[in-house]
């Protein structure tokens, strides 16, 4: 048994650790423990050394206030000066010539015509903090939320911020994204369910696919793990319909047979053991998670709530709905993409934005909501944002199908619940809204102070790999935004 | 990597030989990184593919980390004497300046000869097309002046006029007349309705251009790496790593930090023997020379590394002080310098390794072994997973459709239904002529660790995770092979398998008997029942008949086979299908007695109980009958025969018969059999089955307890899958245990 052998003093190499990998654990008995004391509390890794590569519990490095992340990943860049972040000064300026520099991805359709906002914003709840009308559902919320408006990757591309707000580095692949390093540092209280869930949409994958939930170098238990965005939503869990019940009982009931007389005649390797646990688990994984993604069992109030109801909302709804039901049952990490990069607002913004805020606005809203109810928000942190926002400016010409390019330089994105202020607005951009002005965040400021609020200094965080050590931020400056933690 | 190629590219290298052929293939190795110029982008993206390339020659070659952000090389691999170095060799095939994408990276293999050979290939079709089309245009017409005649005489002059208009120029009464008369709408590709022959002989000569047009050589490509003849372009450092700020010129070279007396290695810039700078050959020559103090230590770790699970430096990509000590410093010097000595023969270290002490000592643990729990000094053999690519074509071997054949186009993956890329279950290649498509894992090899192919994958890793449990358990790839298993079983397990110590096993395997026999027998109308049965005693394969050949000299043409058979020459030559009844119950019976043939008198097909006599009787002669009989009650023991004659002569009497039978006990159940699915041939024992599946898959005989095991799980799965009615049990069954096999870690491990 190899938990007799990690009790004693001998240190486990990177060999027998990787044996007890996702799911992989030898013992049950540690599960029921870990259950019990809610975490595993364990001595930190000696210098240079990795964490054990596994799913268990793990206690962070404080305590911490969030348990949990959902990220509403919204690819192509929202449109900031429409939504979150009011400008009286553009709309003044409303068909004028901007005076300052502008950064084009597009510039054969570039303009430097100011594109005052179509939509009309009003104050919200107590705090009173300004929402654009295409977000109704989310007016209702603002007493929860902390926008930040100051958000800043210098870079306009799509997939060079992305990349930043993943991994950590603009432009570059093959690195761990934030959620990785999550499951990496602290594990699953899960242990039936992926620990690190990605929630894909019917439109197929987003921008820069894959590459969304890579796990980089570290091993490939810790990329996230997607669901389909209908059923089948986890692939072969279920036993085919000839094989279902008895037989595929009589099946595992041999199958474990055999690989306990060939464990008998290899004492004491524990990949071995962990094969076994892996069958015991994946068959424990057939109830676990379809249990937690039938949505049946929801009551229709909730339903309703999250938009299930309507055609328009239905799958987005499903998703966030989905989500909720994840971190309940202990699940790390979640996020939610949707296909391609439906805020790409390029060309006739004033229909195409309206449209995807009607398909994600109510059931974003009914989230942050839900969770509240259920006094699972103060230990879930919410993430709702896209990799830029959009330029003050028109692209192409000030028509029906005036559309804005891309804005690296300043943008909005919001932070509910997991120890974030309510009611708050943090950060600003200049005048017309095209550069984060004051109290500038960056994708790295953004990672530090999620991995606080989840207990963890980003700088002690590390990951040995190719004979350095890696961190999510790697050295770059970041700062905790401590002025929005409660 | 399974890049889409282009039709035609130019290139450099006419008529390319098979030796050059190799070199240029091997250039490819060059082209492995990402390279996102392919759909666009600029010299950033032309840098980064620098800076990759860089990164795989580094860590594959030379055990180091190269990260190389435009040519500001920072290599992160440490050493002692120093932390910081010049770039290594800067050969400029990769031209960020003049970059050249992917696709014009490209040599036709295409020689003079076959290119000459495809032009009067072409050459011949284009006039076989122009007799085809002459020919088409004559049919056409002769079918429109003879449908037309069946027209009346005064509208035709107004039909013909119509139809020979240009549809442009057509007035409106002309289009109304096109529209309302279809039948004289005549093309090539309905002329098969109006004039059959033509249309065949039409047909004949579109094959034969298609024939033709086949053996034109195909046109092959290979992606190379290859320089520009005549230009020498310069490598500036960039500032800061960023490629719009070029500083100082650099010259080509090895790493210095590699070099022994802190002195370069140093290349000329333009070799002038070459047409090419000849950087790449320098650097190649470096590198081999038996000097390099890493080239073959790095690649003597790998091959250990591939033998043993980990390496002498257990950090292969990096043999810095940053990377692991080795375990065995030595014995990695004495394999180095072994490779050079023997000409640098990967064959002979292979052999070295796999003929050494180390690597057949028994994987077996013993207490003592727990000193060094990691085996890092390799006290025993360590149990190791077979990698991704291994188990997939283990688990092919065992069903015996591997196909071993070397070289040839990769097979593509295809998404199944819930957009799971799979390997196309019809071509059993090995995984390594599977195409590698980073945007399209297989599934099945992700699952186990197969590196999705971003830049180099210096050492897998074998995790052991519930996905892979779910893969095994209830993937269709997997379930698929255990049923090619299941069938290789029942086909090929000789009848007297290991028969004398098997012989004492039978009495615990509870094989319930199979429900149906096949035989002939006659027809007693008197009786009412079929009397003088006797079973059919050759299998084909796929039907049973009376003897090898046909018709057998005493019995005729009798057989029967999944779908129905042939009725024998006479009355006493009826071919029966016979089914006994396992326990009592209410019997429902029907199917459908077919005879296709409009020869012959047909033939007559009777259900006939052996406790209720004749339940039906039906003749079929080029036609269909359904074949429905009453319910009937059956005792355990019954036979209920479907027996077919010949009625007077035997000529084309084949006769197809798929039959259901439905039995009710008295408690409810019910359990049904269906002639077609259940069909079989002779089958041994079901130990023999067991230990033959044994065989296949462990390659070792079964032992008496495993025998134990899987003659209960046997009897458990029979009942259940007989009680569910499931057609053929005994293959279901079998299936089942064969999956279990191949999902089993003495299948999934080496020890």
């Amino acid at each position: 048994m190899w938990t007799d052998r990690t009790s004693g003093s001998h240190p486990l190499s990177r060999r027998e650790l990787l044996w007890q990998s996702a799911f992989g654990i030898g013992a049950f008995a540690l599960t029921h423990l870990l259950h019990r004391d809610g975490l595993l509390a364990q001595a930190p890794p000696k210098p240079g050394e990795n964490l054990p590569l596994d799913l268990k519990p793990r206690a962070p490095h404080f305590a911490p206030k969030a348990k949990a992340m959902i990220s509403l990943f919204m690819h192509g860049g929202p449109s900031h000066v429409d939504l979150l972040d009011p400008k009286p000064e553009l709309t003044r300026l409303h068909g004028k010539d901007y005076s300052g520099e502008v950064g084009f991805s597009f510039v054969n359709r570039a303009s430097k015509r100011l594109l005052g906002s179509p939509w009309k914003f009003a104050r919200h709840g107590k705090c009173g903090t300004p929402v654009s009308e295409l977000l109704p559902h989310l007016a209702e919320i603002v007493d929860d939320i902390c926008v930040l408006r100051s958000m800043h990757t210098g870079h306009n591309g799509h997939e060079v911020s992305i990349r930043y707000f993943h991994n950590g580095q603009a432009a570059v692949t093959g690195r761990p994204t934030m959620g990785s390093w999550l499951v990496y540092a602290l594990g699953s209280a899960a242990q039936n369910l992926p620990a690190y869930l990605v929630l894909s949409d019917p439109g197929g994958h987003p921008v820069d696919g894959t590459h969304n939930w890579s796990s980089g170098f570290m091993p490939p238990l810790y990329q996230g793990t997607v669901l389909r965005p209908q059923e089948p939503r986890i692939l072969n869990l279920d036993a085919p319909a000839h094989l279902r019940g008895e037989l595929q009982r009589d099946n595992l009931d041999l199958l474990a047979a055999l690989n306990r007389r060939h464990l008998a005649a290899h004492p004491g390797e524990a990949d071995l053991e962990s094969r076994i646990a892996s069958y015991e688990l994946a068959a424990q994984m057939q109830t676990a998670a379809k249990e937690a993604l039938d949505l049946s069992r929801e009551p229709e109030p909730i339903r309703r709530m999250y938009g299930l109801d309507d055609p328009l909302t239905q799958s987005y709804g499903e998703r966030c709905l989905i989500a909720r039901r994840l971190v309940e049952r202990g699940v790390r990490f979640v996020q939610l993409f949707l296909g391609g990069q439906p805020w790409d607002t390029h060309t006739s913004i004033r229909t195409t934005l309206p449209d995807i805020c009607r398909r994600t606005d109510r059931p974003a809203a009914a989230l942050v909501k839900d969770l509240k109810q259920r006094g699972l928000l103060d230990s879930t942190l919410v993430h709702w944002g896209g990799e830029i926002g959009r330029l003050p400016v028109c692209e192409g010409e000030l028509n029906d199908q005036v559309g804005r390019d891309h804005n690296g330089q300043g943008f909005s994105v919001w932070l509910a619940g997991g120890g974030v202020k309510g009611g708050m607005v943090y950060g600003a951009t200049d005048e017309v809204g095209h550069k984060a002005a004051e109290n500038v965040v960056t994708p790295n400021d953004y990672q530090a102070t999620v991995l606080h609020l989840l207990g963890l200094d980003h700088s002690r965080l590390v990951y040995r790999h190719n004979g350095r050590e890696q961190r999510l931020i790697d050295g770059r400056p970041a700062r905790v935004v401590k002025e929005i933690l409660a | 990597m399974g890049r889409v190629i282009p039709p035609h590219v130019p290139s450099p290298w006419n008529n390319p030989r098979p030796e050059q052929v190799e070199l240029l293939a091997a250039t490819g190795f060059f082209r492995t990184a990402p390279d996102p110029t392919a759909s666009g982008g600029g010299q950033a993206e032309a840098e980064q593919v620098v800076a990759d390339t860089l990164k795989i020659v580094g860590s594959s070659l030379l055990g180091l980390t190269i990260d190389a952000p435009s040519a500001t090389i920072t290599v992160t691999t440490r050493f002692p004497t120093s932390t910081t170095s010049a770039p290594p060799c800067s050969s400029r095939a990769l031209d960020p300046g003049a970059q050249r994408r992917p696709p014009q990276r490209l040599v036709s293999l295409y020689t003079d000869a076959d290119r000459a050979k495809a032009a009067a290939i072409e050459a011949e079709v284009a006039k076989m097309q122009a007799d085809l089309t002459a020919r088409q245009t004559k049919a056409v017409k002769a079918a429109f002046d003879v449908t037309l005649a069946t027209f009346p005489a005064e509208q035709r002059a107004a039909l013909r006029a119509a139809f020979d208009t240009p549809d442009a120029k057509r007035t409106p009464e002309q289009k109304k007349l096109v529209a309302t008369n279809p039948k004289l709408n005549i093309n090539p590709g309905v002329l098969y309705q109006y004039n059959q022959a033509v249309a065949d002989e039409l047909q004949k000569l579109q094959n034969a251009i298609n024939v033709r047009r086949a053996q034109k050589p195909v046109e092959e490509f290979v992606a190379v790496l290859d320089e520009t003849p005549g230009r020498v372009p310069v490598t500036r450092l960039h500032h800061r790593g960023d490629y719009r700020q070029p500083k100082g010129e650099v010259t080509p070279g090895d790493l210095t930090v590699l070099a022994a007396d802190g002195k370069r290695s140093d290349f000329t810039a333009k070799d002038p023997t070459l047409p090419t700078t000849g950087r790449r050959l320098a650097l190649a020559r470096h590198l081999t020379s038996g000097e390099h103090p890493l080239t073959a230590r790095v690649l003597v770790n790998r091959l250990w590394l591939h033998h043993f699970g980990r390496g002498l430096v257990d950090s292969p990509g990096d043999f810095g002080t940053l990377g692991q000590r080795p375990s065995h410093p030595e014995l990695l010097d004495w394999l180095a310098s072994e490779l050079v000595r023997t000409g640098w023969s990967v064959k002979q270290i292979h052999r070295l390794l796999v003929t050494s002490t180390a690597y057949r000592q028994s994987s077996k643990r013993v207490p003592a072994h727990d000193i060094d729990n990691s085996n890092t000094l390799l006290a025993r053999y360590p149990v190791r997973r077979l990698e991704a690519e291994a188990v997939r074509d283990r688990i092919l071997a065992a069903t015996g459709r591997l196909d071993r054949r070397p070289g040839g186009p990769p097979v593509a993956g295809s998404e199944d239904a819930v957009g799971q890329v799979n390997a196309p279950d019809d071509q059993p290649r090995r995984s390594l002529y599977l195409q590698a498509k980073r945007t399209r894992p297989i599934a099945f090899l992700a699952a186990f660790d197969a590196p999705v192919g971003e830049l180099c994958c210096d050492r897998r890793v074998s995790s052991t995770v519930a996905p892979q449990a779910l893969m095994l358990m209830n993937s269709d790839f997997v379930l698929q092979q255990a049923g090619h298993l299941a069938r290789r079983v029942l086909a090929e397990t000789p009848a007297d398998f290991d028969r004398d110590r098997l012989r004492s096993a039978s009495a615990r395997f509870a094989r319930p008997s199979d429900a149906w026999s096949y035989g002939f027998g006659e027809y007693d109308p008197t009786a009412r029942r079929v009397i003088g049965f006797n079973a059919l005693g050759h299998w084909t394969g796929s039907s049973w008949q009376a003897g090898p050949t046909l018709p057998d000299p005493r019995h005729g043409w009798v057989l029967l086979h999944a779908g129905g058979g042939h009725a024998g020459n006479d009355q006493k030559h009826a071919a029966v299908r016979r089914w006994t009844a396992p326990r009592d119950g209410r019997m429902e019976l029907s199917g459908k007695l077919g005879h296709a043939s409009p020869g012959g008198d047909g033939v007559r097909g009777r259900v006939v109980s052996s406790r209720g006599g004749l339940l039906g009787e039906w003749q079929a002669k080029n036609r269909e009958v359904a074949t429905t009989v009453a319910a009937f009650d059956v005792r355990a023991g019954d036979t209920v025969d479907l027996a077919v004659d010949c009625v007077g002569d035997v000529n084309a009497d084949s006769f197809s018969w798929p039959v259901t039978l439905r039995l009710t006990s008295a408690g409810g159940a019910v359990q049904t059999w269906t002639s077609a699915a259940d069909f079989h041939g002779p089958r041994p024992a079901l130990p023999q089955l067991v230990a033959f599946a044994w065989q296949l898959v462990y390659g070792r005989p079964v032992g008496d307890d495993e025998l134990d095991l899987a003659g209960r799980f046997l009897t458990k799965q029979l009942a259940t899958l007989s009680a569910a009615g499931t057609p053929d049990a005994e293959a279901a069954a079998l299936t089942n245990l064969c999956q279990q096999l191949l999902a089993s870690s003495e299948f999934l491990y080496v020890d």
